[in-house]
C-alpha cells in the first residue's frame, strides 16, 4: 500500500515516528527554555514546523531511508556504553569485596604460616617476627574479605597481646 | 510539491519564532508584532529560495546531531552521572 508515493512501512518508520520523536523533543525544548515566552500554543505551533521542517530535509536529501536504521545502532550504541560502564564502576567499586576459592585456600596457608612462625618466635627465634607481621597483615586484609573473625585464632589472639604489651608500658 | 511544503514550513517557523520573540520583548502592540513578523517572514522565504538546498542539509543534520545528543543524554541519565553530580 503507498500514500503519496510512499510506501506504508517507510510512511510510518522513517517519516512518522522521527516526526513526532522530533515534535516532543523540540516541543519539550522550548518549553523549559521558555525562549519565546509562556505561550503554550506558540511553542506547540513552533516545534510542530520546525519538526515538518527537519522531516521534510531529511526526505528530500534522502536521510529518512536510513534513520531507521541509524535510530537502531544509537540505541545499541547507547546500550553497549552503558553496559561497559556498569561493567567498569561495578569491578572498581565491589570487585574487591568479593572472596574468590584462591584467597580462601590462601587465608588457610597464611593461617599455618602464621602459627608457625609465631611458635617459632617463642622458642626465641626473633628472626621470624618480621615474617610474622608480613603474614598477620596479609591476613587481615582476607580476613575482611571473607568476614572472618581473627580473634577465633589463637596464635592471633597472643600476637594481638604482645604487640600491646610495649605500647602499655610506653 | 515537497519544495512547496518547504517554502511554506519555512515561512511559518520565521513567522512564530519572530512573532514569539516581539511578544516576549514587549516592545509593540501585539498587531503591530504580526505585521512586522509577517514582513520579516518573506523576507526570510525570499531568501530561502537562494539557499534553500543549504538550509535543507543544515536541517537535516540538526536531526541527526539530536538523536545522538538524545541517546548521549539517555547514557548519561541512565548510569547514574546525572544524580552522583547533583550530591555534589
Amino acid at each position: 500500500m503507498e500514500v503519496f508515493g510512499i510506501s506504508m512501512q517507510e510512511l510510518i518508520f522513517s517519516i512518522f515516528l522521527p516526526f513526532v520523536l522530533f515534535y516532543l523533543l523540540f516541543f519539550a525544548l522550548l518549553r523549559k527554555s521558555k525562549i519565546l515566552g509562556e505561550n503554550k500554543n506558540l511553542d506547540a505551533a513552533t516545534a510542530l514546523v520546525f519538526s515538518a521542517l527537519v522531516i521534510t530535509s531529511m526526505y528530500s536529501l534522502g536521510i529518512t531511508r536510513y534513520l531507521a536504521n541509524f535510530g537502531a545502532a544509537v540505541a545499541v550504541a547507547c546500550f553497549a556504553a552503558l553496559f561497559i560502564y556498569g561493567t567498569i564502576k561495578m569491578t572498581l567499586t565491589k570487585g574487591w569485596e568479593y572472596a574468590t576459592e584462591v584467597d580462601r585456600k590462601k587465608f588457610e596457608e597464611l593461617e599455618k604460616k602464621g602459627e608457625e612462625l609465631w611458635k617459632e618466635f617463642l622458642k626465641g627465634d626473633s628472626s621470624a617476627f618480621p615474617a610474622l607481621e608480613n603474614v598477620v597483615k596479609e591476613l587481615e586484609v582476607l580476613a575482611k574479605k571473607l568476614k572472618k573473625d581473627l580473634n577465633q585464632i589463637e596464635w592471633y589472639k597472643k600476637y594481638k597481646e604482645y604487640k600491646r604489651r610495649p605500647e602499655k608500658g610506653g | 510539491m515537497f519544495e512547496l511544503l518547504f517554502q511554506f514550513l519555512f515561512f511559518m517557523l520565521s513567522f512564530l519564532l519572530v512573532f514569539g520573540m516581539l511578544n516576549k520583548l514587549r516592545i509593540f502592540n501585539r498587531n503591530l508584532n504580526v505585521v512586522i513578523a509577517f514582513v520579516i517572514a518573506f523576507y526570510v522565504i525570499s531568501v530561502s529560495f537562494i539557499f534553500a538546498e543549504d538550509v535543507q542539509k543544515v536541517l537535516a543534520c540538526f536531526g541527526i546531531l539530536v538523536i545522538i545528543v538524545l541517546g548521549a543524554v539517555l547514557v548519561y541519565t541512565a548510569s547514574g552521572l546525572r544524580e552522583q553530580k547533583r550530591k555534589f
